[in-house]
């Protein structure tokens, strides 16, 4: 099975903070692949690195069997990537103008005709098109932050924590979301907190303390060790353990 | 009563010219989160430019219109080549902005009065022809009329660029979120470059029209119209551009009124005012929220 992305010896940070130490992950292509860790385990900062907000320190990073280690960001989102973060959207514009920059290097008609696709995938949007985004619910706005990112035809979409700042009745909206964006056949990054995400998941990576602990098919993965120590166990010193 | 509404007409051209005098210094700092201090000193060159072009050649001011704009909008490019992008690896770019632009404010300063001397000068009210214009009463002069025409012009067309095209939109999106634009693939630099050209444009068209509104024209009279404009945008909330519309509109109609009724106090008016504004509400009048720096 060949990766869509791959990231191999990854270190990287902030001003001098270093935050990941060594990350190796595959997403192989056409999977929905879960990021699991607790709070300040480095997901964002991963997923920051492999769309290149932030420079990789050292170690590689593939798409599509391309070095992309030293590409801005701009050029791997033409390259096929869509990153999604937890903010999504931008608040101030309309649900159609939020659209049209999602897939802003479209041509002309490619633009009309990808937009009248995410209406029919999300028929809400539809309806709130005018709205500016900001006043959408929160469920409605992750539903146009993914719809923004299938705007441009990624073969990727990475995701920042989707169900941040969600109540429990959203959080299964956006599986299903997410469900819909898989069935387009595109393969997911995702990184979360919330351990429900790896049912949508055919592979699951746990990160903690800025190391992948343990990966493997999501359905063992959610009965693993690792994850019952990040999500049930002691939080206190599990750091320690983990960088042991 | 009639100096009431000879204060609020007045106050009213003004405001659409001062909308003008704003608007680029706040569509560069929308976008770029720059803070460009030498937003003056454009100005003070599209007003020599006029008067060059009016006192060699005997061409009217509106003739330096098209030429300004294009002329300041290619100077535009290099300048922000130079810095802008520098400034944005930075750590903090809006403090450094504020002493790189204001250096380069005291190097055009420097090379203005090298250029065109200290000396004062003016273009006389009357190339805009020598009949004033008579509303409800009040008598005007043309060259007033004329600014704050060319204000409102100057604003439609920035309203046209934001709200009306694709790279306007983006414009937008890079000021609602810039990392979210980034990553929305939106090629943020060359947004930026053009909200670049297009405010130093306007602040060197605003420059044409001073010698009418704001008084004689003189290589040291940058600093105090950035401050000016920087009390327009503040009112009206600093990074949303059509907010400077209604900033430039209450500090016209407040000049005015000042100026009417209690003048010996109109000089100290516009500080007092930026301090009032940040004291109680420091986003400015349509400001959502208050900005964390």
């Amino acid at each position: 099975m060949s990766a869509i992305l791959s990231g191999k010896g990854i270190h990287s940070g902030y001003d001098g903070v270093k935050v990941l130490w060594g990350v190796d992950i595959d997403i192989p292509e056409g999977k929905s692949v879960v990021l699991l860790g607790p709070n300040g385990a480095g997901k964002t900062t991963l997923l920051r690195t492999l769309v290149g907000l932030l420079p990789a320190w050292s170690g590689s990073i593939t798409f599509h069997g391309r070095d992309i280690t030293a590409e801005p960001t701009e050029k791997r989102i033409r390259g096929g990537m869509a990153f999604m973060s937890e903010q999504g959207v931008f608040p101030d514009l309309s649900v159609l103008d939020n659209l049209r920059m999602g897939g802003y290097f479209l041509k002309g008609r490619d633009m009309e005709t990808r937009i009248k696709r995410m209406y029919e995938l999300f028929p809400d949007l539809l309806r709130q098109r005018r709205s500016l985004a900001g006043s959408l619910s929160g469920g409605q706005r992750k539903m146009l932050g993914v719809a923004k990112a299938l705007m441009s035809e990624p073969s990727l979409l990475v995701m920042d924590e989707p169900s941040a700042g969600l109540s429990p009745k959203y959080v299964k909206e956006v599986i299903e979301i997410l469900g819909v964006a898989h069935a387009e056949g595109l393969s997911l990054l995702i990184a979360e907190q919330n351990v429900l995400f790896l049912q949508q998941a055919d592979y699951g990576f746990v990160l903690e303390g800025g190391r992948i602990v343990t990966h493997g098919d999501a359905d063992e993965l959610g009965s693993s060790d690792a994850v019952r120590r990040a999500y049930f166990g002691v939080r206190d010193g599990h750091l320690g353990e983990a960088s042991a | 009563m009639s100096l009431l509404v000879y204060a609020l007409l007045a106050g009213l051209f003004y405001g659409l010219y001062f909308a003008l005098v704003g608007i680029g210094l706040n569509l560069i700092f929308g976008v770029m989160r720059i803070i460009n201090l030498a937003h003056g000193a454009f100005l003070m060159l599209g007003a020599y430019g006029a008067f060059y072009l009016y006192t060699l050649l005997g061409w009217n001011p509106l003739w330096a219109v098209p030429i300004e704009l294009v002329v300041f909008f290619l100077l535009a490019l290099p300048i922000y080549y130079l810095l802008v992008p520098r400034l944005q690896r930075s750590d903090d770019p809006e403090m450094l902005s504020f002493i790189l632009f204001f250096g380069l404010s005291q190097v055009i300063e420097a090379l203005a009065v090298f250029a065109f001397g200290n000396d004062q000068h003016s273009i006389p009210d009357a190339v805009f022809g020598t009949r004033p214009l008579h509303l409800l009463g009040q008598v005007f002069p043309l060259s007033w009329v004329v600014s704050a025409g060319i204000g409102l012009a100057g604003i439609v067309a920035i309203y046209l660029y934001l709200y009306r095209s694709r790279i306007g939109r983006a414009t937008r999106a890079i000021m609602t979120d810039r990392d979210e634009a980034v990553v929305t693939g939106i090629s943020v630099n060359r947004v930026s470059v053009l909200a670049f050209g297009v405010g130093i444009a306007s602040a060197a068209l605003a420059g044409i029209f001073s010698p009418f509104m704001l008084g004689a024209i003189e290589p040291s009279m940058g600093l105090h119209i950035t401050v000016m404009a920087f009390v327009i945008i503040v009112i009206g909330s600093l990074g949303n551009p059509l907010g400077t519309v209604l900033g430039g509109l209450i500090f016209g109609e407040a000049l005015m009124l000042m100026q009417t009724f209690l003048t010996s106090w109109a000089q100290l008016f516009p500080y007092v005012l930026l301090i009032a504004i940040l004291l109680v509400k420091p986003s400015g009048l349509l400001g959502r929220k208050v900005r964390s720096a």
